[in-house]
């Protein structure tokens, strides 16, 4: 097996810190114009109350009442505010706002939220360059981070303070430890400590265990660990009689808290949960950890993964049962927001289109991806363990190994772990979030975003891709050196550039591109699919309201809540003595996003306003996104003077 | 090295260059895609120079068809000149009874079936080039001055509630709500309406049906001999419920049923017609009678002609 060289430290170091600067730039850049999302309103008021705790905490602690933090009111206080969602994503953008807003007053009100979002995308930029470049090497790893980043949608959603460029880091990182946890005691302990890290970011993170499961037993582990398990008869007799006790008690105590003392049973879960992390900790952290190497990936992802998970979420230290009852609830039985797909809204109850992440990908990927990306899914599978169990090639063979690894540190150990363990940890990186939503019972409302864990995935086959054409042809051409290196930057270029054309005719409502299979953005309303989503084209008409709206008038909102209408006046984008309406039929203005629900908002709006046209529109390629509409019928009302005769 | 080997060289050679070549291909599509884009895109002046040209040759009984629908960038310049003017998607699929001479301005390559329409009978007699727009205009052959629009004479018509053979009449029309109210109910109204439906921005008629109700609109002395034409739609979150029923349109005649317009749980804008050669005389009391076994969620719209 050939494996690839660690690069120099200084210079890995370098282009992430490269990469970093320039996808700042890239990002900061084009914050502007991007509207603050239905979301995102909701996440500036939480993510307040969430790190106000910490601050709290460090407050009322330096004032000598280290506990009053934990006290229940100070809890709910804190932590009541949308608490149907996990804690730690807002945690992280209300500590990004006081840094880089109150404290350092370097970004607006707005920006300095999703600031956390670009910290969120640094982790995974670096962690998405290690791995690549141990597969394939830094040029390639700048590649793939390129592409992943230039993606319309995917780029769209680093700019704004929402969940889902956090979950697809934690989702990245905790695969990426797991991997290497295979291997190794402390990243497996890492990986649980991650996992708990997802479990409280977002809830796609519920499956990473399924992700675990699959590797797990794809791997040389697979036959140890049924040994394991059926020594564990042998283990209880030749095992040490403290640990014995330990573990009964470990086991009997949350059973006697159930039975005996429910309203002790969060704590005694809590403590033992706290012991066993104590071990675990101890034993994989020590120069020689006793517990074998193949069940070290199990423990931290069952216990470490839990406690962590508690760890981040205070609100559910009072109260657990009920608290965890209703967020699992919750997610066990999402609601489904309306969206429009193919030509029918679709809402509860279930099943749901199953080929809604397939029909979606292909109309919202451009189609330079999904080519590169279908071709490098052939070559990943026509390379792999499969095909050469069907007989279609020697896996083993070296032209036939795509990915490569640095050298193992112990050279004594039996491999666990191979360049095909890595093409199957690909493949069900792309597969699992996939089939998450096309399991019919997945509400499917939140368009791209919910499998965007696998886009780094669909990153990385494409760079396979091009790394395999760069290789074949440069073995013909006898191509070296330099003459490869421009080869591969020209077909880079090539793979990219309809990524950024596509960012180019869109922006700032990137959310609503559509690829050239589909016919561009415009080719929406006659797809039948939704031409904007969650207000996030509504940048667009603030200038005209501020210009238009009567002094200490109101407009109606039909998508944009209040958090997110404060955020634009706060940021200066709105007059302040312009006030939010609750009341469509009494306000002056409506602004109002383009969702065919109920009884088609827009032109209902524009029937009761008895308003003929809308005022203005924020637009793509001439196609309307969010428009105004002026309250005709009032506006006459207050100056008879302009109705006819008649109606006087 | 041995045959096969280099066989297999070869062909991934071949394979490597033929993904080349699809990459560079893919690429100078997705170029030329996107600069014709940006050609088509009219300017806001574009479209109100349209709606100029169009006004300067109006007469009284054109009709204007904006093509695409969704391109409503231009409509204050069609609305202030007081065009009679509609967006929609297949101008050839519509009814186009009241239009003696039709316009069509259309961009984005977007009007598909000008040859069908054509095809009709439609008659092409101006066509010009303005930026990415196209103003064409058409002689109609299917034009008659004796067309009896029910949504324009809605206000005139006659509307009740009957449940167990007892008449429950809706207010009167109230000019100020565009409606007929027949509850305290918000929904439950007959009254104009303007939705997206069946591609193409419509004035139709909220009719929603009532269970174990009858929902009666009543045109009285309508002149006609020859069919009336109906149109139904759900709107599209009453078609979402998966569990809706049928709403029918029920047509009498003076009294006596001719037919019966079904809309099933579905989107879209669908055509009914019925022949009203078989009946005597040439003014009628023409009556719709819509109901429904449930009415949960039936955003049920209607609107039609006679003639």
């Amino acid at each position: 097996m050939e494996y690839s060289k660690f690069p120099k430290k200084k210079i890995l170091a370098l282009v992430i810190f490269g990469l970093l600067t320039a996808h700042f730039i890239w990002i900061a850049s084009t914050w502007e114009g991007m509207g603050y999302t239905k979301d995102e309103g909701y996440y500036f008021t939480a993510s307040k109350t969430n790190f106000g705790w910490y601050k709290h905490l460090v407050t009322s602690t330096l004032e000598g009442k280290p506990f009053e933090a934990f006290s229940e009111k100070s809890i709910n206080r804190y932590w009541r505010d949308n608490h149907e969602h996990p804690p730690f994503c807002k945690t992280v953008q209300g500590l990004s706002h006081d840094v880089f807003h109150n404290w350092l007053p370097l970004l607006n009100y707005g920006n300095s939220h999703r600031m956390a979002t670009w910290l969120w995308s640094a982790l995974l930029l670096i962690f998405l360059t290690l791995l690549v470049t141990e597969w394939m090497g830094m040029k390639y790893a700048v590649f793939t981070i390129v592409l992943l980043f230039t993606l319309p949608r995917v780029f769209f959603h680093t700019h704004i303070n929402t969940f889902d460029i956090p979950v697809v880091a934690m989702w990245f990182m905790t695969a990426y430890a797991f991997r290497k946890g295979m291997e190794s005691h402390r990243w497996s302990w890492l990986a649980g400590a991650l996992l708990g890290v997802g479990l409280a970011t977002k809830n796609n993170s519920y499956f990473l265990p399924f992700l675990f499961f699959f590797l797990y037993f794809y791997s040389n582990y697979r036959k140890e660990f049924c040994r394991s398990v059926k020594d564990i008869p042998y283990g209880f007799r030749t095992a040490r009689k403290w640990v014995l006790v330990l573990g009964l008690v470990l086991i009997i105590a949350p059973i006697a808290a159930l039975i005996f003392f429910f309203e002790k049973l969060a704590m005694v879960i809590f403590l033992d949960l706290l012991l066993i992390n104590i071990l675990i900790f101890y034993h994989y952290f020590r120069r020689n950890p006793v517990i074998p190497r193949h069940l070290a990936p199990v423990f931290p992802a069952v216990f470490t993964s839990v406690f962590s998970f508690i760890l981040l979420w205070p609100w559910i230290w009072t109260d657990t049962w009920p608290r965890l009852g209703e967020y699992f609830n919750r997610h066990i039985n999402p609601p489904a927001w309306e969206t429009y797909y193919l030509h029918n809204i679709v809402v509860n109850p279930p099943p749901f289109d199953w080929h809604y992440p397939f029909v979606m990908s292909w109309y919202t990927v451009p189609a330079m991806i999904i080519f590169v990306f279908l071709t490098g899914f052939v070559i990943l599978l026509s390379k792999g363990r499969l095909a050469d169990k069907v007989g279609l090639c020697n896996s083993s063979a070296e032209e036939n190994q795509l990915l490569k690894r640095y050298e193992p540190r112990r050279q004594d150990l039996p491999i666990v772990t191979d360049g095909k363990w890595d093409q199957f940890f690909i493949i069900m990186n792309i597969v699992i979030p996939y089939l998450i939503i096309a399991n019919p019972k997945t509400p499917i409302y939140g368009g791209t975003k919910h499998y965007m864990t696998a886009m780094p995935y669909v990153a990385i086959v494409c760079t396979i891709c091009l790394k395999w054409i760069v290789d074949r042809l440069s073995l013909s051409l006898n191509l070296k050196g330099i003459q490869k290196t421009v080869m591969g930057f020209v077909l880079a270029v090539a793979i990219i550039v309809p990524g950024l054309l596509g960012i180019k005719h869109t922006h700032p409502y990137t959310l609503s591109y559509y690829n050239e299979i589909m016919g561009g953005s415009i080719a929406a309303p006659e797809v039948g699919m939704q031409r904007t989503f969650w207000a996030q084209s509504t940048t667009g008409i603030l200038e005209h309201l501020n210009k238009v709206v009567p002094k200490n008038g109101s407009v109606f909102w039909n998508n944009t809540p209040w958090n997110s209408f404060m955020a634009y006046q706060k940021d200066g984008l709105l007059r302040k003595d312009i006030r939010q309406s609750r009341n469509d039929r009494s306000a002056d203005f409506a602004v109002m996003n383009h969702w065919k629900f109920y009884t088609d908002g827009i032109y209902r709006i524009r029937d009761i306003y008895e308003a003929k046209w809308s005022e203005t529109a924020s637009h793509i390629d001439g196609m309307p996104l969010t428009e105004i509409i002026q309250n005709v019928k009032k506006h006459r009302l207050a100056h008879p003077e302009l109705l006819d005769p008649s109606e006087r | 090295m041995d045959e096969n080997k280099v066989n297999m060289q070869n062909k991934s050679t071949i394979s490597a260059i033929l993904l080349v070549l699809a990459i560079v291909a893919i690429l100078i599509w997705t170029i030329l895609f996107y600069k014709k884009l940006d050609n088509q895109v009219p300017e806001l002046n574009t479209w109100i120079e349209a709606a100029k040209l169009v006004k300067t040759e109006y007469k009284p009984g054109d009709k204007v068809a904006i093509v695409p629908f969704w391109a409503t960038m231009g409509e204050k310049a069609f609305a202030e000149s007081r065009l009679d003017y509609m967006y929609l998607r297949f101008v050839a699929e519509e009814d186009w009874p009241t239009a003696k001479r039709l316009w069509v301005v259309s961009g984005y390559d977007r009007f598909l079936d000008r040859d069908k329409l054509i095809e009709a009978g439609n008659k092409p007699d101006f066509n010009k080039q303005i930026g990415p727009l196209t103003v064409e205009r058409f002689v109609m052959n299917d034009f008659s001055s004796k067309v009896f629009d029910l949504h324009e004479n809605l206000p005139d018509a006659e509307v009740f509630y009957q449940r167990d053979k007892k008449k429950t009449p809706c207010q009167g029309w109230i000019r100020k709500d565009s409606r007929f109210t027949c509850s305290n109910a918000d929904w439950q109204n007959v009254g104009w309406m303007t939705q997206e439906i069946g591609d193409a921005v419509r004035k139709t008629i909220w009719s929603h049906p009532v269970t174990n109700t009858e929902v009666h609109i009543k045109y009285r002395n309508v002149g006609a001999d020859k069919k009336v034409v109906l149109f139904t739609g759900l709107t599209l979150y009453g078609a979402a419920d998966d569990t809706g029923l049928p709403v029918h349109v029920d047509i009498k005649v003076d009294g006596k049923k001719i037919g019966r317009a079904t809309q099933e749980n579905k989107t879209g804008w669908h055509r009914h017609e019925f022949s009203l050669k078989k009946v005597a005389g040439n003014l009628h009391d023409i009556e719709f009678v819509v109901t429904t076994e449930r009415d949960g969620r039936r955003h049920f719209s209607f609107n039609g002609y006679v003639k």
